[in-house]
């Protein structure tokens, strides 16, 4: 069940009105909440639920020994228990094949058997990092554990975020949990109003540019100019962008409609002037969760040059791998640990004048448009296929002018001034209901018309 | 929280069910079926239907499963049955169904001194698979001696999807790849496809629905980069289904007759082809430009006459009658009645004088299977 699917479109009313009717008994309301998120889940694949019931038992667990325990050995001991099942599941669903098949060629070998068949659980990679958050920061002292665990598997299990997405901390999250969640007309509207703006972004914008330019460009780059490679790059940043944002925005809204508050996952992220800014507006909370649990603990911004390089590299490696289980990706990861390193030992100077930080955002996105080339590349002969495409400096179009209007249009509201947003947004909230269901449901029909295939949300298969 | 705070959301679902109403309303005035207020295959799969009059029952009833004057499952001796595989071309609900081209070629060999009895399997969705698996489903008990089919279009809708539906074209796979393999192909894999969920099949069975794919998304896909073309996997797939027929005929006894597809436009033509015709074919196929549709059919029809030789199976050309006329067609695939009544005097004129050596002159003869 995607956000962009019409089960979904009974799902959130229907938990809505349910969720209403319990709203006054806690634990009814907090059980019907995880009831319905592992519903929500069991719609891909029941069998994989015993996953998240596994890592939410073995942390709980944790959590529950941590709080009681004082001798640092054994808390050490439970920390990498911890570690050890939720990175070993990670590792053996994600990764397992991949280095089967990495390390086959050293040994000449044939250990094909080692590999196994499983999919992929969905959201594996979002709620491990999220059960891990939770079991370092109660071994740090950070937080206190929880002692109830229907409101920690709801914590793990939440449904708007978890198969991609925002990775939610037990410090922010549990917290909410404990009192009555701050339900009112006020969040459900806005709520609402992010849930359509999200569908919107992945309906209108990530999917129409996938559908009349990117798929079809990098399924044959030779078959395209110069030009049309140098748009279907554009268009696919914009579809990443408005792909995954799209997913948060609907997630931070369904959220909202149940009086709870997700962090911002995305804040404009094409007009950072630098890598290092474009790395605190894009995925925010795999951004801040890396640097917290993996790059301050390798040493961070201490030590020598070479010391805080290296904690870059590894982190910006580890974040690319977390991506998928394949090299591109693992490229894609070195490519902005490299940028990183290379900025870090860059002399700064503050860009102050307009021309001048046009000119860096302008510079610092196709930097990173050269990333999303290695990304959704996928093998090394489609990226060199575009690469050579691009450099043949043709022009010439075969893309229709409906695919130019989508990428302006994609354009123009990632660089709108967010204050008129928000305005806006305001606005149309306080705007009567009927009149706000008009547009709604006339949205929910162009959405309808807009969707060809119904894809899924790039970031599930992560 | 009160239930009050939702009241966005059934103002949402008020106006989306008012829209439904209305458009339905509007669909039932025009003569369409619809969920609220009926549907006409519905009613005819009730219990029958059939000109006013005095004219034979026709189906589909329970117990007989054909869009054809009903007749019992027990053959008569001397009568010959002819099996009419076919789509939605072949069943058109929308017209009575003794306007229709099978029961028009019952009658006509019936003035002829040849009497028939011809069980019309056609409906709406169907590809030459789901024909071969219904004519092996059924094929046994009822004993038809001639097989007609007259399908293509759902075989280049579902090979559009399996071939062009991901964001690879297969058109260049190197020989020896396992997609060239006919029984490798995953083009040729007659598997169920997943049934969606019922909210999904709520939506899609909304008049609303029906309504925006026809009007906005046929727009928006001719915006997309289209396929000109199945490839060699995608004639290697239909080669293959039209094989299975052919063998699921000879199974039970019957002669198998491959009829070649006719549309409304074809490359002499296709200019002048109407935006609603056009944004009809998008509505089912998202993958394949109309260039594409109209090369795949001259190239499928070429395929047809291969497998007829290859196979020893008949072969009745009604593309050289109809193909290309749009004056016989409501849209590109879809006859009008005097469409109908072209590819029923096609078939007739093919099944009454054989070519010699046809495998069709036992029928010209009157013969029948026991």
């Amino acid at each position: 069940m995607s956000f962009n699917s019409p089960e979904f479109l009974f799902f959130l009313p229907s938990v809505l009105v349910i969720y209403g009717l319990l709203f006054r008994r806690d634990l009814l309301r907090t059980t019907f909440l995880l009831c319905a998120s592992y519903m929500f889940y069991m719609s891909w694949n029941w069998r994989y639920a015993g996953l998240i019931a596994a890592s939410t038992m073995v942390d709980y667990y944790v959590g529950l020994r941590l709080s009681g325990e004082e001798r640092q050995a054994r808390r050490r001991l439970l920390l990498i228990a911890s570690l050890c099942c939720n990175l070993g599941l990670l590792g053996y669903f994600k990764y397992n094949n991949f280095f089967v098949d990495l390390i086959t060629p050293l040994f000449g070998v044939d250990m094909s058997f080692l590999k196994h068949s499983f999919l992929l659980p969905v959201g594996i990679s979002f709620y491990t990092f999220q059960t891990l958050s939770y079991t370092i920061d109660v071994y740090r002292r950070h937080i206190e554990h929880e002692p109830n665990l229907i409101r920690f598997a709801t914590y793990v299990a939440f449904f708007p975020q978890l198969v991609a997405g925002p990775i939610v901390r037990a410090r922010d999250f549990l917290p909410q949990m404990r009192r009555t969640p701050d339900v009112s007309r006020e969040n459900v509207q806005r709520g609402l109003y992010l849930v359509f703006q999200g569908l919107a972004k992945k309906v209108l914008l990530a999917d129409l540019l996938a559908g009349l330019a990117v798929d079809a460009v990098f399924s044959d780059p030779s078959g395209f100019s110069s030009w049309d490679l140098l748009m279907g790059l554009y268009a696919y940043a914009f579809q990443i962008y408005n792909d995954f944002s799209g997913y948060s925005d609907v997630a931070i809204g369904a959220a909202l409609m149940l009086g709870f508050y997700l962090p911002q996952n995305f804040n404009r992220p094409y007009l950072a002037q630098n890598p290092r800014e474009f790395w605190t507006r894009w995925h925010i909370s795999l951004s801040t969760w890396l640097r917290d649990y993996l790059y301050i603990p390798l040493g961070g911004n201490r030590g020598t040059r070479a010391r805080v390089a290296f904690s870059l590299m590894m982190t910006m490696l580890l974040g690319g791998l977390w991506h998928g289980a394949a090299l591109n990706f693992v490229f894609w990861g070195a490519y902005h640990g490299v940028l990183l390193v290379l900025y870090r030992g860059a002399s700064k100077h503050g860009a102050d004048a307009l021309p001048a930080r046009i000119l860096n955002r302008i510079v610092c996105f196709h930097l990173v448009l050269v990333g999303w080339l290695l990304f959704r590349g996928g093998d090394m002969q489609t990226i060199q296929a575009y690469v050579t495409g691009l450099s043949h400096l043709t022009l010439g179009t075969r893309l229709h002018p409906m695919f130019y209007g989508v990428l302006g249009l994609a354009f123009f509201t990632h660089v709108f001034p967010k204050a008129w947003v928000t305005r806006a947004a305001d606005l149309f909230a306080g705007t009567p209901a009927a009149l706000q269901g008009a547009v709604y449901a006339g949205l929910l029909v162009l959405f309808m018309g807009a969707t060809l295939e119904s894809p899924a949300f790039i970031y599930f298969q992560f | 929280m009160k239930l009050g705070d939702l009241r966005v959301l059934f103002w949402i679902a008020l106006f989306l069910l008012a829209g439904e109403a209305g458009l339905e309303f509007r669909a039932h005035l025009h003569g369409w079926g619809t969920p609220l207020f009926g549907d006409r295959a519905v009613a005819a799969d009730a219990g029958g239907s059939g000109p006013p009059g005095d004219g034979p029952a026709y189906g589909p009833t329970r117990g007989f499963p054909f869009r054809s004057a009903v007749v019992p499952r027990e053959k008569r001796p001397g009568v010959p049955r002819i099996w009419v595989a076919s789509a939605s071309y072949g069943e058109d609900v929308y017209l009575p169904p003794d306007e229709i081209f099978p029961s028009r070629l019952e009658a006509l060999l019936a003035e002829a001194g040849v009497p028939v009895e011809v069980l019309n399997a056609s409906r709406a969705g169907m590809d030459t698979d789901a024909n071969t698996d219904d004519l092996e489903r059924l094929g046994a008990d009822w004993r038809p001696d001639v097989v007609i089919l007259y399908q293509m279009s759902g075989d280049i809708n579902d090979l559009s999807h399996r071939l062009l539906g991901g964001t690879k074209s297969r058109d260049d796979t190197p020989p020896g790849d396992p997609a060239n393999d006919p029984a490798e192909d995953p083009a040729n894999d007659p598997g169920e496809k997943p049934e969606a969920d019922w909210p999904t099949r709520a939506v899609e069975s909304t008049t609303l629905y029906a309504q925006v794919k026809a009007n906005l998304s046929s727009q928006v896909v001719q915006q997309r980069l289209l396929a000109d073309t199945l490839g060699d996997a995608g004639e290697a797939a239909f080669a293959h289904r039209l094989r299975r027929l052919v063998a699921a005929c000879r199974k039970i006894g019957a002669t198998p007759v491959l009829v070649t597809f006719a549309a409304s436009y074809d490359r002499h033509n296709l200019a002048r082809m109407p935006l609603g015709v056009r944004n009809g074919v998008f509505r089912y196929n998202q993958e394949l430009s109309m260039d594409g549709w109209v090369r795949t059919i001259e190239r499928y029809n070429r395929v047809m006459a291969r497998v007829a030789a290859e196979t020893g199976a008949g072969l009745v050309d009604v593309n050289a009658a109809l193909g290309g006329k749009d004056a016989y067609f409501r849209d590109f695939v879809h006859f009008t009645p005097e469409g109908h009544k072209i590819v029923a005097d096609t078939l007739a004129a093919a099944l009454l004088q054989p070519p010699p050596g046809s495998p069709l002159s036992r029928l010209a003869r009157g013969g029948a299977a026991p």
